[in-house]
Order: C-alpha cells, then structure tokens, then sequence
C-alpha cells in the first residue's frame, strides 16, 4: 500500500468512529472504536445504532450498504462503504 | 372548567398529507367510529424545580407549546377520500381544568374540526399536579407524543425549549415528493415486492364467528423474563426475540414456511427526523424462513433482516397497498407487529424464568372493537416485569380458540428457549 494512503484511511477511520459515536448517542465512543479492541456489536450497537449509522453514511459518502451483511468492524464499514459507492 | 389558550404560527394553509398522516388515515377509515385505540395518552407530572405549576403558568406553556409544533394545530380538510392537511396560523386551544383524572379518550377526534390533542390539568389545591394529554395519532405517533412532553416540561422549568430544528409535518410532505422523497420511496416499494414475492401461500381459512374480529390478550412476567433471557444470551434486543417468537408462531398457524409480519417502524434514524413531532411511523415487512434448525438460528436470521427492513419503511401508502394487491396470489404478510413498550432497557444479565412462573399468567378477552382493522394484528406492551402480548385477529382466519392457543404457544416458545436451543423442524412450520 502506497505511503500516501494512510493519512487517508486514517482520517477516514476516525470519521467512521465518529458517526459510529453519534448514532449510538456516544453509548460506545470514537476511542474505543479506534482502538480495536471490539466489534460494533461487541460495544453494543444496537440495530437503531445500525439504522442511524447507515443513515449518516448514506448522506456523507453516497454509498449505500447492505444492512444485511454484518459490520464488525471500522474497516468492515469502510469497505461496504467503497463497494455502496 | 375550560379556558382557553391562544397560539400563533409562522405557517398557515393546506397542504398534502405526509405518508405517515396517510398511512393513519387509512387506519382511522378502516376503524371509523371504533378508532379511539388509535389516540396516543400521555401523563406529564410537572417539574416543580422552579416553583410549584399554577394552571396560568400552564396555560402559557400549553400555548408556547401548540405555537411550536404544527402538527398541534393541524386538522384535514378536504373530501374523505382525499384530505390534506390543514395548518391554523393561529387559534384557541380549549384545556380542562379539573381536579380528578378525567377520561380524554373515550370518544373519536373530529379530524376536521377538532384540535389534534386534548388537555386537562387536574389540580391539588392550588398548583397543577398532572397534565394529562391526548393526541390524535395523525398529529403524532408514540415518539413524536414523547418529544412533545420533553418539550412541555423544559418549557415549563426553564421558560423555553430547545431550538426546533426538526422538520414540521409539511416540511416531510415537501421531502416525500422530492426527487430524494420519490427515491426513497422506489426503493421501499421494490423491497416490498421482492420480499412478498418470497412469501408462501397461506393455507388456512377459518368460518367467520357472530363476533368477527377478536382480540385476546396475555400477562405474563415468565414472557417478560423469558425474552430478556433469550434476548441476553443472543445479544440481540428483546424486541427481535418477541418480532422472531411472533413470526414463528404466526407460520405454525398458517402452514407457511416463509412467513412474512409486519412490525411497525419508527422511521426516526435520520438526523433530522429524531426529534419530529409527527406521524413518520410505518409498517416495514419482516420475511423469514422459518425452515432453520433452531430458534436461536430463526431470531439471528431475524435481527438482520428486520434491519433491512426498517431501511425500507418509507413509502406511500396506497402505492404500497397496490404492489401488495398486485402480487395477488393466497401470499399474506401479518401486521401490524407493534411494540410498544414504553421502557425498553433489557438486563443484558437476565436470567431465564422458573418454571412455577408459568402459573401466575393470565389469558383473557378484551373488549368490543369489531371492525376489521388487521386480519391479524400483535401488540406488545406492559410494564413492571409484565409482559403484555395481545393478538386482534379475524376469525375467518384464526377461530378464537386458536388466538389463545397461538398466545400461549407464544409463552411457551421463548420459556422453553430461554432455557436452551429449541428445534423449529416439527413444530408445525
């Protein structure tokens, strides 16, 4: 991977972590999600999280995700995310 | 005691209905005369921080509050078939002062002609100790009554509300009919066929009973425990166990495999519709393949696809009826699936119930409404370790004993499967 990515896919993580933070009214937090530690589901997102999380997506990067496949992951979502586009 | 509160608004004029108005305006039609089981009650104890709440310091809040949300001065006008949304610029709310609780929603709104919510203030000596309100479901649904009380008491405590920032009810009307409302819509409308096109035929016909339509209700604190169990142990909400538990049991009753219900949806995950004060709910279709080995595998299958189909909730309603009447065919999805907890905070330690619990729950019939509003119709509701699971349902379809049967069974399913895996093949499915 070029060097020149990351800064990108840096930004974009801590973006992801941000709507992830306000669809669930800051119950899981950007830091927790950034760490890695967990799953989306693991910190407890619910499906009004899910449902919120897809929402905001949707308007920021036009893309729109298959709420059937499962987002474990930051780097899950930026993926469905690149394949919504 | 009557007085009178005058409020002022920025908009005046008819408008087109927004599709959740429609959606409940078809709900009214089908009930007429019957409809009062449609109004949203709702009981505010003032907030006393500053001060204890006279009627007249009520009453100024009232009056800040209908001039604030328009769905609150909104009425239809218009031919029955076709009304529109009528916004007053400008009018009198009557609020009743009394000093007991009195009985609000006994009787139907008058859509045209009456205020959508009706007010009491039941007062102990001199201050109010309640407020009690009622809405026409047009006006708001169950969040939207919700926003409109956390409104009222901040008015009342701080002598004002947040900003409004949330869309008003023509502002939705507005947003449907755009290039993005017509988008959204599409969308849903294909969904819908597509997964109606899924459904299996329904095999079952019953003969009508003197008294049509029927409605049995269950109280059960081994349900309430059961769910949150099986909901704690799947990591899902209580609301996918009982949405998957009611599908299960609604394909044992119709020999469906593929089994479609339809859970009302609050449509409020978009930044700007959370804090609308409207009707935006409506219903989403949830088709599952009850052909899995187990229970647990039914209830995993149904948080995914419930999610897609809150996604897909937003649409026209008579546009939605006609792609369902144009599949045709003996295929049948069940609705509305309701839940309408008022507290929803599942113990994520919740342990399954003893079996002794069973004993202590009750069946029984409600009363009266016989108009045919939902061949087949769950609501989940209750408080205070009690679950309450009723079914509505039209005896062509279901005889009346098998409402009770289909309750229990209910009971049953989520007690046996909060204490274990349960297998789906051969329960009738």
């Amino acid at each position: 991977m070029p060097d020149s990515v990351v800064p990108i896919s840096t930004q974009l993580r801590a973006r992801l972590a941000d709507l992830v933070a306000a669809a669930t009214d800051g119950e899981v937090s950007a830091g927790e999600l950034l760490a890695g530690e967990f799953t989306l589901p693991e910190l407890g997102v619910t499906s009004l999280g899910y449902l919120r999380l897809f929402d905001a997506v949707e308007r920021e990067f036009g893309a729109e995700l298959d709420p059937g496949r499962p987002i474990g992951t930051l780097d899950d979502l930026a993926a469905q995310i690149e394949a919504g586009r | 005691m009557i007085e009178h509160v005058g409020f002022r608004g920025d908009r005046a004029g008819n408008f087109p209905l927004t599709w959740g108005q429609r959606g409940l305006w078809l709900a009214i039609l089908a009930a007429r005369g019957e409809e009062q089981y449609l109004s949203v009650e709702r009981v505010l104890i003032p907030p006393t921080r500053s001060g204890p709440v006279t009627v007249r310091r009520a009453l100024d809040a009232l009056g800040v509050l209908v001039s604030r949300h328009e769905a609150l001065r909104t009425r239809l006008t218009g031919p029955d078939d076709e009304p529109r949304q009528l916004v007053a610029g400008e009018g009198n709310l009557p609020v009743s002062v009394v000093d007991s609780d009195p009985e609000l929603a006994g009787t139907t709104f008058d859509y045209f002609d009456e205020w959508p919510v009706r007010v009491a203030l039941v007062t102990e000596e001199d201050r109010v100790a309640r407020i009690v309100l009622v809405f026409s479901h047009l006006a708001v649904d169950g969040h939207g009554a919700d926003i409109v009380l956390r409104d009222l008491r901040l008015i009342l405590a701080r002598g004002r509300a947040p900003e409004l920032t949330a869309a008003q009810p023509v502002d939705i009307a507005e947003q449907e009919a755009s290039p993005d409302g017509r988008r959204i819509a599409a969308r849903a409308l294909d969904f819908w066929a597509t997964e109606h096109a899924r459904l299996d035929p329904v095999a079952f016909a019953a003969t009508p009973e003197p008294l049509r339509y029927r409605e049995g209700v269950l109280r059960s604190a081994a349900l309430e425990a059961a769910a949150g169990a099986v909901a704690a142990r799947l990591k899902v909400s209580s609301s996918t166990v009982l949405l998957a538990a009611a599908t299960a049991l609604a394909g044992t009753l119709s020999g469906q495999r593929v089994c479609g219900i339809r859970p009302i949806v609050g449509n409020r995950f978009a930044a700007d519709r959370r804090d609308v004060v409207a009707t935006v709910s409506e219903e989403g279709l949830v088709v599952l393949d009850l052909g899995v080995p187990t229970f647990d595998d039914l209830v995993a299958d149904c948080w995914r696809t419930a999610l897609r189909a809150y996604r897909h909730a937003q649409y026209p309603p008579d546009e939605r009826n006609a792609v369902v009447d144009a599949a045709g065919g003996d295929a049948l999805s069940f609705g509305c699936f309701n839940d309408q907890r008022l507290i929803q905070r599942d113990d994520p330690l919740a342990k399954p119930p003893e079996r002794s619990a069973l004993e202590a729950s009750t069946f029984a019939w409600a009363g009266g409404m016989n108009r045919n509003i939902s061949p087949f119709r769950v609501h989940i509701g209750g408080e205070g370790g009690i679950l309450e699971v009723s079914l509505y349902a039209d005896t062509a379809l279901i005889p009346a004993r098998d409402i009770e049967e289909y309750l229990r069974g209910f009971e049953t399913l989520l007690f046996e499967a909060a204490h274990g895996e349960v297998k789906l093949a051969g329960r009738g499915a």
